[in-house]
């Protein structure tokens, strides 16, 4: 179909318009998932057993999404203008991804300092690859984003319904 | 072993990330445009991106997943903007002073903030996305007539607004 000047104008006017507007960097990052090796952590003096403890350390963002080996464990939602990390299965592992979304996402919303029953999954460690602060988050058994404005720890662990993800403003 | 994702599974995702990396930045920016507001249109890319992974089995062997992706972003923000009793907000009207591209025109670019947006979306997946008549119809919801006479009707008004209407 044959444009007219004016439609040739507009196209290039969308273009360039389009180029102005930044796109953060929202990547997945992949993660490998590791056995499940109980131990006990300072979030766990009580009885029950540290199933898991998801590591991640990156970006930021507002929504915490946990997902089992092909089926979804669950999403844990901080607040409305917070930070968001969703991490999903992967080939290898689980794949993390991070944006500046301000929404929550799912049907197991939860504020910053709720603990929220996960049905479902199975125990797993996640670490992350290639993160500088993979040694130390793992060691403090959190996730910690290293944006001062969404700076969480999260651990999760088993519960009676499943998992339980803690998440803390730090 | 538990824990372990199959075969079928890395595939799956392998195609979804290539999706992911490949129509995102589009996808944000057309929104951005039509919706007018940048953090509403990352927002947005987002939820959908989310939601297209969860059900990328079913998405990926859609003719045109990229507009099933921006339906569903679309309909994220209507709704969000409707929960907070907001209007579709005036397009996102970039700071003019510093740019150089010749093809940016700011007469223009206000009229396109002007356009309803039931003519501005067509009119960018259009002339922006590249799409054709059916990707249109089939993003927007809206049969394909009506789409060619949105698009003739937005670009006939921008002429109009800039007083080049023939």
């Amino acid at each position: 179909m044959n444009e007219t000047d004016f439609e040739k104008r507009l196209r290039g006017h969308l273009a360039a318009k389009a180029s102005l507007i930044e796109v953060p960097d929202h990547k997945f990052v992949q993660t490998k998932v590791v056995p499940f090796q109980p131990r006990r952590s300072r979030f766990n003096n009580l009885v029950m057993a540290a199933a898991g403890v998801a590591v991640v350390a990156m970006l930021g963002f507002g929504v915490l999404q946990v997902t089992g080996a092909g089926s979804e464990l669950g999403i844990i939602g901080t607040k409305p203008d917070r930070c968001q990390i969703t991490i999903m299965p992967g080939q290898e592992g689980y794949w993390l991804t991070a944006s500046t979304t301000k929404a929550r996402i799912g049907p197991y919303g939860a504020d910053v300092g709720q603990t929220v029953a996960v049905e479902g999954g199975l125990p797993l460690v996640i670490e992350v690859f290639d993160s500088p602060q993979a040694t130390d988050a793992i060691a403090e058994n959190t996730i910690n984003t290293p944006d001062k404005d969404c700076d969480y720890a999260v651990t999760v662990s088993e519960g009676p319904n499943g998992f339980e993800v803690d998440v803390t403003e730090r | 072993m538990e824990g372990t994702v199959t075969v079928e599974q890395g595939m799956a995702l392998n195609s979804f990330e290539e999706f992911y990396n490949a129509k995102r930045p589009h996808l944000v920016r057309t929104l951005v445009i039509v919706l007018g507001n940048r953090e509403l249109g990352i927002e947005a890319a987002d939820e959908a991106m989310t939601r297209a992974y969860q059900r990328w089995a079913d998405v990926q062997t859609y003719d045109n997943p990229g507009g099933w992706v921006y339906r569903v972003a679309m309909n994220w923000a209507r709704t969000k903007l409707r929960r907070a009793k907001r209007e579709l907000p005036s397009v996102y009207v970039t700071d003019k002073s510093h740019i150089e591209d010749p093809q940016f025109e700011p007469k223009l670019d206000a009229a396109l903030a002007e356009l309803p947006e039931k003519y501005r979306a067509p009119v960018v997946l259009r002339y922006y996305m590249d799409w054709s008549m059916e990707e249109i119809s089939d993003s927007l919801g809206i049969p394909k007539g009506t789409v060619k006479s949105r698009i003739h009707r937005g670009v006939a008004a921008l002429q109009k607004s800039l007083g080049e209407a023939t």
